[in-house]
């Protein structure tokens, strides 16, 4: 790895670090920055004395549990639009392609829809309504990713990338259509669905951890692992079987994982878009083609660009309300990029 | 090194080769001459596995090739592809390195040696200063050294050659065959299809030429270099001498006298071409 490179990283790696504890400085209720430090100190157990518990449930639960959060989604969205873009070798991919978010979605919608004995039955299970909602979610999600990876296999056993882009867009569509039917029966629940649909991390805490790294580490694990295989896919097919990969193997693994990684952000956060496309691209131009530097990358600055992004949804309007996350990624993503594409 | 036996392939419904047998031992560098669409690259796609014989067997190192995984075939043979699709931004370096792949560990990256391996290879087909620079930005035949740098890598007993010559300046040519020429001496084994009989009468030990996926002939170049085995091949007349130095058979198209006679036809008729 070259000089300019390893820094660029280091440099990612720093902020994304500063970024944590910078960002637990805004919310509504009004902290000084030495307080606020103090407080996560105390909470992380590095420094004894008393704090008031009120502050060390803000800052040490809240502030921190959503920042940690919106980090690792970050960081997992753009990690998984690196494998998507680099397995499919189309540059226009996100994390969605593969029909995650409209399985999450949809997930979601009926969770939020569920109502009378149903829900009964669900509270009786211990679930709490955002719970459900977010449980709900992730199974979507994970059945939506099943079923484009089994449709997208041919006869052959062997993973065609046209035929799995075309089987997300059909398992999307369907998807798609049952959110619109649960939105036009279910009238009073319209405006909860498309609040979870446009993304966002408020009243997001510790208990979506588990549920988070339980998808976000094999997934991790799975891309991290393919990097290689992704430098050498980006050839084409057959280039990269005669220089050794398991083409259809590899192409399983990297979708799996990245659609895995996703269904647990999106379970989580809801539909962030654009953390998944501009964070790629972005650090493709900083730092080269080469996958090994680009997944690392990707996943701080993916982390950085989520965790500012989500501290502006809840500073912007102020007194109390929230953008969605979602919104103001696309708002900010969305010029930005449109500049980064006429420039280069 | 390489059997090939009774191999019958081709795409969709539609044959390429018929019943092609041959055999490859260590140390021979053979051609593999036929006009366009003959098979060439068919057979070299089989050859390493990117196509599964419908009939017949492909054994490298008496092993079926289907029955190798992957990563141990890209350690037997390498490929030189004809058309190589390359994402621009890759650095030469990076390209050649690819070539490691087939060696790297089930977790590990590429290490020193693999970084030495790859500086070698572009070191030897003379591309050592366009290390840094992207892919593409190469010209058609800086790719193509570029190409058989990440194969040199790959440190296989089989080079499999598509078009190498493919836009290189005479020189550059001459001095990739004469690497290729120290590689066979060292005992590795060369298939290569060309369109130049006259490089591949000087360069290959063995020729066999291909016409419409059947074999019509195979042997020493001295013995199979002939103005019948390659009129027939090319389907024009071809005159074979040869080379001044060293006397190794040449050939050159024989049809000018014809091209004139037909146009004494037209001129006699007093109408315009």
């Amino acid at each position: 790895m070259d000089t300019r490179v390893f820094r660029i990283l280091a440099v990612l790696a720093a902020c994304w670090l500063c970024s944590v504890p910078l960002a637990c400085l805004s919310g509504p209720m009004p902290l000084s920055a030495p307080e606020v430090f103090h407080a996560l100190a105390a909470r992380l157990g590095l420094v004894d004395g008393p704090v008031e518990a009120t502050r060390l449930l803000v800052v040490g639960d809240i502030r921190l549990a959503r920042v940690c959060l919106a980090a690792l989604c970050g960081g997992g969205l753009a990690l998984a639009g690196v494998a998507l873009q680099g397995v499919l070798r189309n540059p226009l991919a996100d994390p969605f392609t593969l029909g995650v978010s409209a399985g999450a979605a949809c997930g979601a919608s009926l969770a939020i829809a569920l109502t009378g004995g149903a829900l009964r039955v669900a509270q009786s299970l211990g679930f709490s309504q955002a719970g459900l909602v977010a449980a709900s979610a992730l199974a979507g999600a994970l059945l939506a990713l099943f079923c484009a990876l089994w449709l997208g296999t041919g006869e052959d056993g062997a993973l065609k990338q046209e035929r799995v882009v075309l089987a997300g867009i059909a398992v999307s569509a369907f998807l798609g259509a049952i959110v619109a039917l649960v939105k036009a029966l279910h009238e009073e629940s319209v405006t909860s669905i498309v609040f979870w649909i446009l993304g966002s991390l408020q009243g997001r805490g510790w208990d979506s951890l588990p549920m988070l790294l339980c998808t976000l580490l094999p997934g991790l694990l799975a891309v991290g692992l393919g990097w290689r295989a992704l430098d050498v896919l980006s050839l084409g097919d057959e280039q990269a079987a005669q220089l050794g990969l398991d083409v259809g193997r590899a192409r399983f693994w990297l979708l799996a994982g990245a659609g895995c990684m996703t269904a647990g952000c999106v379970a989580v956060a809801g539909i962030i878009g654009f953390v998944g496309i501009v964070a790629p691209h972005v650090l493709r131009i900083l730092l080269g083609p080469g996958h090994g530097p680009l997944l690392t990358g990707a996943f701080f600055g993916g982390g950085i660009l989520l965790v500012w992004a989500d501290v502006l949804s809840r500073t912007l309007t102020g007194g109390g309300q929230e953008l969605p996350v979602g919104v103001v990624t696309a708002l900010l993503g969305g010029p930005f990029f449109a500049m980064l594409v006429r420039r280069r | 090194m390489l059997a090939v036996r009774d191999l019958t392939v081709g795409y969709g419904d539609r044959t390429v080769l018929h019943d092609v047998s041959f055999t490859v031992r260590d140390g021979e560098s053979v051609a593999l001459l036929g006009p366009n669409g003959s098979g060439k690259t068919t057979l070299l796609r089989a050859i390493c596995g990117g196509l599964r014989p419908w009939r017949g067997t492909i054994r490298l190192r008496e092993q079926a090739v289907e029955s190798l995984r992957p990563r141990e075939r890209a350690r037997l043979a390498a490929v030189v592809p004809q058309r190589a699709e390359c994402p621009s931004g890759l650095s030469v370096r990076q390209m050649a390195l690819l070539g490691r792949y087939p060696y790297l560990s089930w977790l590990g990256g590429y290490k020193g040696g693999d970084y030495a391996a790859a500086d070698a290879a572009l070191a030897a087909v003379g591309a050592g200063e366009l290390a840094m620079r992207k892919v593409g930005e190469l010209s058609g035949g800086e790719l193509q050294r570029v190409l058989l740098a990440r194969a040199l890598a790959q440190r296989t007993p089989l080079l499999l050659l598509d078009e190498l010559a493919a836009g290189l300046d005479v020189a550059r040519e001459i001095a990739l065959f004469d690497l290729l020429e120290r590689r066979r001496a060292d005992g590795i084994c060369l298939v290569m299809a060309m369109h130049d009989c006259n490089l591949a009468a000087l360069y290959a030990t063995r020729i066999m030429g291909l016409k419409n996926g059947r074999l019509l002939f195979d042997g020493p170049v001295a013995e199979v270099f002939t103005e019948k085995n390659l009129g027939e091949l090319y389907d024009i007349p071809l005159c074979v001498f040869p080379h001044p130095q060293g006397g190794v058979p040449q050939a050159l198209p024989a049809h000018r006298a014809g091209e004139s006679v037909d146009l004494n036809i037209y001129f006699r008729q007093n109408t315009p071409i």
